[in-house]
């Protein structure tokens, strides 16, 4: 169990910056706060098939400009946010084990075990089917379009 | 014993390896090395800052694989604040590099090839990059 809990603060700062992305069509396939036993931290994942196909730094890129222009939570910052792809073995273990599709509900557990270390969870959205690649094509045009529309008003 | 100079010098030469593996298409392998030279050379800054001669067994723990952490421990706030208020695509690639996981080398851990030349893109680029806004961080650290 990790030896810091998660705040109720950050508990619920990460389903309002999941909310947010939504509202930015940005269609996250997984949002959670997981502590590794390891490293002793709390961090904030968000899954996004972005991260294979713009890329992590255009991602980060159109993220900071909705932070700017838009209410995140003030109790994180962008550097909170550790991107993942859908691919990513650990989301792909998670997401086999859970799924919670929208964005209401959260799962939480403690002292599982993944590759011989011991994680704590909270999962607000963890959907196992990766997106097609026409899928993810019609993801990255409606996020972009949407930042670039928040940005020119 | 090895020093913040040690540590800096071993920076740029997995710095170095990693561009000659990219350009042999060693994309897994350029990853993990130019990650490699990220954390080497905040090791060396916060070793210079800390008046260290050399790492503690305390600094060899798993949080010291974590870009973040160590960043904290370096004392780097403020540098990141300013890089985010001045430089905007070099703190893009700050972020960028945060998510960079030592564990990657692991056999079904392999990011995708978009992720693994964007982490590589934002560790080398000549401008923005991060070892060269650590490199600017060592000589004033």
């Amino acid at each position: 169990m990790a030896q810091r809990p998660l705040s109720e603060e950050l508990k619920a700062a990460g389903l309002r910056l999941l909310k947010a992305t939504d509202a930015l069509d940005m269609q996250a396939q997984g949002a959670m706060w997981i502590y590794n036993d390891l490293r002793q931290d709390w961090r904030y994942y968000l899954v996004t098939s972005l991260v294979d196909t713009i890329g992590r730094r255009k991602t980060y890129r159109l993220l900071l400009d909705a932070f700017d222009r838009v209410e995140f939570p003030n109790e994180m910052t962008i550097e909170d946010v550790h991107l993942g792809s859908p691919s990513d073995a650990f989301f792909r273990t998670i997401s086999s084990a859970i799924r919670i599709s929208g964005a209401e509900n959260i799962a939480q557990f403690e002292n599982c075990i993944f590759n011989d270390v011991r994680f704590d969870g909270v999962i607000y959205r963890a959907v196992k089917d990766v997106p097609t690649a026409r899928q993810a094509e019609q993801i990255e045009k409606r996020f972009q379009k949407r930042v670039k529309d928040l940005v020119a008003h | 014993m090895a020093g913040h100079n040690d540590w800096w010098k071993r920076a740029q030469e997995e710095l170095e390896v990693a561009r000659k593996l990219k350009a042999t298409g060693s994309k897994l392998q350029a990853y993990h090395h130019a990650g490699q030279a990220v954390e080497f050379g905040l090791k060396a800054i916060y070793m210079r800052k800390s008046s260290l001669s050399e790492l503690p067994d305390s600094c060899k723990g798993a949080n010291w694989h974590n870009l973040t952490f160590i960043a904290n421990e370096a004392g780097l706030r403020p540098d990141l604040a300013t890089l985010r208020a001045n430089r905007r695509a070099a703190y893009e690639n700050w972020l960028t590099v945060k998510d960079w996981d030592s564990n990657a080398r692991f056999p079904g851990s392999e990011p995708s090839v978009k992720a693994l030349n964007d982490t590589m893109l934002a560790i080398v680029d000549e401008s923005d990059g991060m070892m060269r806004w650590l490199s600017d961080l060592y000589q004033k650290s």
